[in-house]
């Protein structure tokens, strides 16, 4: 009689064991899965993947390899193809802004029904991104402007290229497109 | 006798009239149209997105990464092409300065907000009443002589707050219109985030005292 409460007991507790150990696995994968995703879609895309970037300014030396690499990170790490001709609907410059608060900005259209973008202007601030700027800080600033022109918004997280700041991404060790922002462009396109 | 009469009925006549147009005056600020306050503006309804160059991790950080913080209206504005940038737009806003908490501008003085853009909800509009913290475009280097006499907002939109209720804004009068009471009458004026974002770690709202006492 003994023995058989017990084994009861033991299987009832064992069952309990296993239930909660599923919830918990369960909670754990759950909360893996919501922060695994940080990038943010604007609701807006271009029609086409294939994208031509036109730099007018002074988009030369350091800004323009910083340019470049961004636009080369972007071709091997996603789904868009991006290059550089004069015209381009995507406008890249390089401006002396003096004291407002930015080291970049994009504005784009396809705020209406049917969110297409069909122009976007991305300008880099030389007040803060100055000639002695590193290459790499200057790739990071093109590579959120672009992912701005492409459709993204700003991420809550700083290990990422779209977070709000790049000197907090760079301290994080961003330097190129992360696998959460190369998941948000290929979601689009 | 009937001559005095006429002359007493014009005099009385000319004193309401003037008594009437000076108590006119003494109350424009209060009966001024003012704008509906535009409160937690998400950005993504923006049509702008900025790389920051630095993000607030308290609101007494940006007041003293500020030059400028004034609290007043928004009397007129117009679209300009950005001088750096041929093809682009900036939105020059005339702010006329109803108390000013740290800079040396004065209440009644009018200064000029440059925001890059035009027709976007991050933009302030004409008749909104806003609590502003300010950087001074023109810092003496020579490159910044486009810009002289015009004022750019800490942290893009950060530095945003609108006025939180509409009836407060006859008390901001008070505080323009004389210096009595003015610190019992800035506990009584808060103002509200413009625009939502995770970026900066800011109160959702601050009376004027509040940001007196943080400068």
């Amino acid at each position: 009689m003994k023995g058989k409460f017990s084994s009861i007991t033991r299987g009832f507790i064992l069952r309990f064991v296993c239930v909660i150990t599923t919830i918990c696995a369960l909670v754990v994968c759950l909360t893996f899965a919501s922060h695994a995703r940080a990038y943010e879609i604007s609701g807006h895309k271009w029609s086409s993947s294939t994208i031509i970037v036109g730099a007018y300014g002074d988009v030369s030396g350091t800004y323009r390899t910083a340019l470049q690499q961004a636009i080369d990170n972007y071709n091997q790490q996603t789904h868009v193809h991006l290059s550089i001709h004069n015209g381009g609907p995507i406008v890249a410059q390089v401006v002396y802004e003096s004291h407002k608060d930015w080291a970049g900005l994009c504005e784009r259209d396809g705020s209406q029904p049917p969110y297409r973008i069909t122009w976007a202007r991305t300008k880099m601030n030389t007040r803060w991104m100055t000639s002695g700027t590193s290459v790499a800080k200057k790739r990071l600033v093109w590579l959120h402007e672009l992912g701005h022109a492409l459709g993204l918004n700003h991420t809550n997280n700083a290990s990422t290229v779209m977070y709000f700041n790049a000197d907090y991404s760079s301290f994080n060790g961003v330097q190129y497109l992360t696998r959460d922002d190369i998941n948000g462009i290929n979601a689009q396109y | 006798m009937k001559k005095n009469i006429v002359v007493q009925a014009i005099a009385v006549t000319l004193s309401a009239l003037i008594c009437a147009s000076l108590a006119g005056c003494g109350s424009a600020g209060a009966n001024q149209k003012i704008a509906q306050p535009r409160i937690g503006i998400s950005q993504s309804t923006s049509r702008f997105q900025f790389s920051r160059v630095k993000l607030y991790s308290s609101m007494k950080e940006m007041a003293d990464d500020s030059s400028h913080i004034v609290a007043g209206i928004v009397t007129s504005q117009k679209v300009e092409e950005d001088v750096a940038a041929p093809g682009t737009h900036v939105t020059l806003s005339k702010f006329r300065i109803m108390d000013s908490l740290k800079g040396d501008k004065k209440a009644g003085e009018e200064i000029t907000i440059n925001q890059d853009g035009r027709d976007d909800p991050m933009i302030i509009k004409k008749n909104e009443v806003v609590l502003l913290f300010l950087h001074e475009m023109y810092t003496g280097d020579a490159r910044d002589l486009p810009w002289k006499g015009q004022y750019s907002v800490a942290g893009v939109w950060a530095g945003i707050y609108s006025l939180s209720k509409v009836n407060e804004f006859t008390t901001l009068s008070t505080i323009e219109s004389t210096s009595s009471n003015r610190e019992k009458n800035e506990e009584e004026v808060n103002f509200s985030r413009f625009m939502i974002s995770d970026s900066d770690q800011l109160p959702e709202t601050v009376s004027l005292s509040e940001v007196r006492e943080m400068k």
